[in-house]
């Protein structure tokens, strides 16, 4: 909540909580607070494993559905390809809210360089770099804030660290430095 | 010299004690029992379940006493509880056909297979009151007739769908929605219209249901049947996979049929509402199946202009447990909103005042 | 029969976790009304189960709750609801607006500026600010949907002719971040201006109404008005009998049966500290 709240604000986060690879703590403290047997789950390719299938189900009741148009939350990683956030449930002009929550695993997070993000939950603006995503990526995330009030919300999680970036940001790609 | 009024919590628990002490009462007046209450003022702890909507005769007695007989304080009681109950899932749907009948009657047919069974009712009763009752007499045994063990009660309105007469009743092949998981949106699927309706206030409804019968939208409804007794209730536990018996609720059911409908290429058709409540509660389920119908009015391309046609003011209005907490919310201190008021309203008129004199001069 | 035991600040986990989904969708689309399946809570409907349901989910062990009614801490509902958290969670709580990490808040804001390490929960009665113009949540949806808000406007301006100014003295309704026009609670207008860039993260909750909303701090908040008629705030003539301030809410305190009056602070603890330190 308050890293959706104040975006691109990287706090530390290292629960303790037991995890099968290749999902970090963070990721699943993150998913067992949040997932039960409403809100429907999509596995990118990264974390299709039987593995983190079952102790997604068992710890929360959470169904997987394999239609990213159909889910309240993604687990996505920087290992796999970039997604096409269009993909995702985006919302309606009515229920903005009905739209995915992105979990995005990244091996860290950094305060400088990258992006600058600015909007609601930033008295100024703020440099964020997530390591190991494309300029793609980015690319993505800035179209997904010109879609406000729909559009999806992205929580980043690292071995160490937890930062957020609502559809409400927005994102400026610093030319010079580049993403990764 | 103004001293800030402290002290809001000790006045609170005193205020609770008060109510204790209220609440039992002259203490040479021996206490009421939960079996009293669910034994003999069964209708209240019906009604309680209903709109709490939990079955349980023991808790309902509870909350009754607790509240002192004021229902709708029960209710929220009742209410309040189940939402900390654990839930294990749904149960399969009731099987109303193989209901061990108590009463059983049908306004639309003189006689039906298996026949109208009068059962424990007020309907015949002279409205005088009984004195005798003000001492404790147990009643003589009543006069019941042999009930065969097998006798066929087929539902009316199945009688009349065989033939074609009446609408089949909407079994959607979608899951049901679950009013208390998911808020209420609109338009709104009967399935949710009816889970609102069961546990609306008993008042509301026959109002509204009173409503359609003079003018404010028309049904043409005939109470086609209605039956009490005992269902049984089946669940399918996940780790058994199959379905198991874990008991048996007395319900009440109200078939109602009404205003037919048809086009140019399709024949007419008796169209249906429904009602459904725990215990016996006629005049819930009656006014349940009307307001039903009514609510109806636009998959069944009626026009709307009457109050019980109006879904988002029926189901925004029809919880009583809501409806009594925002009424009486206004007990509340709202002094500083007040304060705002003034403020603007001496200020408006001082301006008219001076605008007045101004104007004079 | 046993009494049933209770989770950690009453709600089930299931409860919560349906409530921290809706949370952050509402920080994520500011001032738009999230709905979300509210709970029958121990207390009634309209007596703050939205604000009691959004902080039992927010709520941990280590948190420190301030619970304020009319600005005031020792209001029968205020202690009814703190007296709540203490028994469902077993949280510190005071009454120094500086010392809460959460403040539960009705009708009013502290006077004291909030920093970001701090929330304000809101009890709503009514979320939607165009409910009065318009009783369908069918239609209000859609002017949301649209930015369609011409109705408010309509209403504000009829004030203006009917009564030469803005009728609106509470739940004054505001644009956030440009885009969607929300409903305050019913917090006097002179309290509006605090909802703009406030360093704390603001969340709402309608339990009875079953809509949670949120202003993420730093976000902006605009009060409706007209280039010439501006918003404008509350004032009184007369300062604080007890501290002193002309800078805060004042209650009015009816003294007798002759008209005689005096002005309170509103908000107990800050007039407890003006007294302390003018």
């Amino acid at each position: 909540m308050n890293a959706m709240a104040r975006p691109g604000r990287i706090a530390p986060f290292e629960p303790d909580v037991e995890a099968p690879d290749p999902l970090y703590r963070g990721t699943a403290a993150v998913a067992l607070t949040l997932c039960d047997f409403q809100s429907p789950v999509w596995l990118s390719p990264a974390f299709d494993n039987p593995d983190v299938g079952h102790y997604l189900r068992f710890h929360t009741g959470a169904a997987l559905n394999d239609n990213p148009a159909n889910v309240s939350f993604a687990l996505l990683s920087s290992t796999g390809p970039v997604p096409d956030l269009g993909l995702f449930a985006q919302g309606t002009h009515e229920y903005p809210d009905r739209s995915t929550t992105l979990l995005m695993q990244v091996p860290s997070l950094v305060a400088e360089g990258g992006c600058e993000l600015s909007g609601p939950g930033l008295e100024t603006p703020r440099r964020f770099l997530a390591e190991g995503l494309d300029p793609e990526f980015w690319q993505q995330m800035a179209l997904n804030s010109q879609r406000f009030p729909l559009g999806v919300d992205v929580i980043f999680i690292s071995p160490n660290s937890i930062a957020a970036i609502p559809r409400s940001t927005a994102i400026r790609i610093l030319e010079a430095v580049p993403c990764t | 010299m103004y001293v800030a009024v402290k002290g809001g919590e000790q006045a609170i628990d005193a205020a609770h004690a008060l109510l204790a002490e209220r609440r039992r009462g002259d203490p040479q007046v021996p206490g009421i029992t939960l079996a009293q209450i669910a034994e003999q003022l069964t209708l209240g702890v019906d009604r309680v379940m209903n709109e709490g909507s939990l079955y349980d005769r023991e808790l309902a007695a509870l909350a009754i006493k607790q509240a002192r007989g004021d229902l709708i304080e029960a209710i929220f009681l009742i209410r309040a509880t189940r939402t900390t109950l654990a839930r294990f899932g749904y149960c399969e749907p009731l099987e109303t056909s193989s209901m061990q009948v108590e009463r059983r009657i049908s306004a639309a047919f003189k006689d039906i297979p298996g026949g109208q069974i009068l059962g424990s009712t007020f309907d015949y009763t002279h409205r005088l009151l009984d004195f005798t009752l003000a001492q404790d007499e147990v009643p003589v045994a009543a006069r019941t007739a042999p009930t065969p063990a097998t006798v066929e009660m087929p539902r009316v309105l199945e009688l009349l769908g065989s033939e074609g007469l009446i609408e089949r009743p909407s079994a959607a092949d979608a899951e049901p929605q679950d009013l208390t998981q998911d808020p209420l949106n609109f338009p709104a699927a009967r399935d949710l219209r009816l889970q609102n309706l069961a546990r609306g206030d008993e008042g509301f409804l026959l109002a509204l249901a009173y409503s359609t019968q003079r003018g404010y939208g028309r049904t043409h409804p005939f109470a086609g049947e209605i039956r009490i007794g005992s269902v049984e209730i089946s669940f399918t536990p996940e780790e058994l996979g199959f379905a198991i018996v874990i008991g048996e609720i007395d319900i009440t059911e109200c078939e109602m049929i009404n205003q037919f409908k048809g086009s140019a290429s399709v024949a007419p058709q008796f169209t249906r509402g429904y009602g459904l409540g725990f215990g016996q509660c006629e005049r819930k389920t009656m006014s349940m199946a009307l307001v039903d119908r009514s609510l109806r009015a636009a998959e069944l391309g009626e026009e709307r202009i009457a109050p019980a046609q109006d879904e988002e003011f029926v189901l925004s209005h029809s919880d009583n447990v809501q409806a009594t907490g925002f009424v009486e919310h206004l007990k509340l201190p709202h002094y500083v909103d007040f304060q705002s008021e003034l403020v603007m309203l001496r200020r408006m008129r001082d301006e008219m005042v001076g605008e007045k004199l101004k104007a004079a001069e | 029969m046993n009494a049933p035991a209770y989770n950690f600040a009453y709600l089930n986990e299931q409860t919560k976790r349906m409530i921290r989904r809706a949370i952050l969708k509402a920080i994520a689309v500011p001032g738009y009304q999230v709905p979300f399946a509210s709970r029958e809570m121990p207390m009634p409907y309209g007596w703050g189960t939205g604000g009691v349901q959004v902080t039992a989910s927010i709520l941990t062990p280590g948190d420190t709750l301030k619970v304020i009614d009319q600005g005031a801490d020792d209001t029968t509902n205020a202690v009814s609801i703190r007296k709540f958290f203490v028994k469902t969670a077993g949280v510190k709580t005071t009454e120094k607006t500086e010392a809460a990490s959460i403040i539960q808040t009705r009708h009013r804001i502290p006077e004291a500026p909030l920093n970001e390490e701090q929330i304000l929960v809101f009890q709503v009665p009514i979320p939607e600010p165009l409910r009065f113009l318009e009783p369908r949540e069918t239609e209000t949806r859609k002017m949301h949907a649209l930015e369609e808000y011409g109705v408010m406007h309509v209403k504000l301006y009829e004030d203006i002719a009917q009564y030469g100014q803005i009728a609106t003295t509470y739940a004054y309704p505001a644009k956030v971040a440009d885009r969607y026009v929300f409903d305050p609670s019913p917090i006097p207008k002179f309290d509006n201006p605090k909802l703009d860039h406030c360093p704390a993260l603001q969340l709402f909750g309608a339990g009875r109404e079953k809509r949670i909303y949120a202003i993420p701090p730093y976000t902006k908040v605009k009060s409706l008005d007209f280039e010439d008629y501006p918003f404008e705030v509350q004032t009184w003539d007369k300062p604080c009998t007890i501290c002193g301030s002309r800078d805060s809410f004042l209650d009015e305190i009816v003294i007798d049966d002759q008209g005689g009056r005096m002005f309170v602070c509103s908000d107990t603890d800050y007039c407890t500290k003006q007294q302390a330190c003018p």
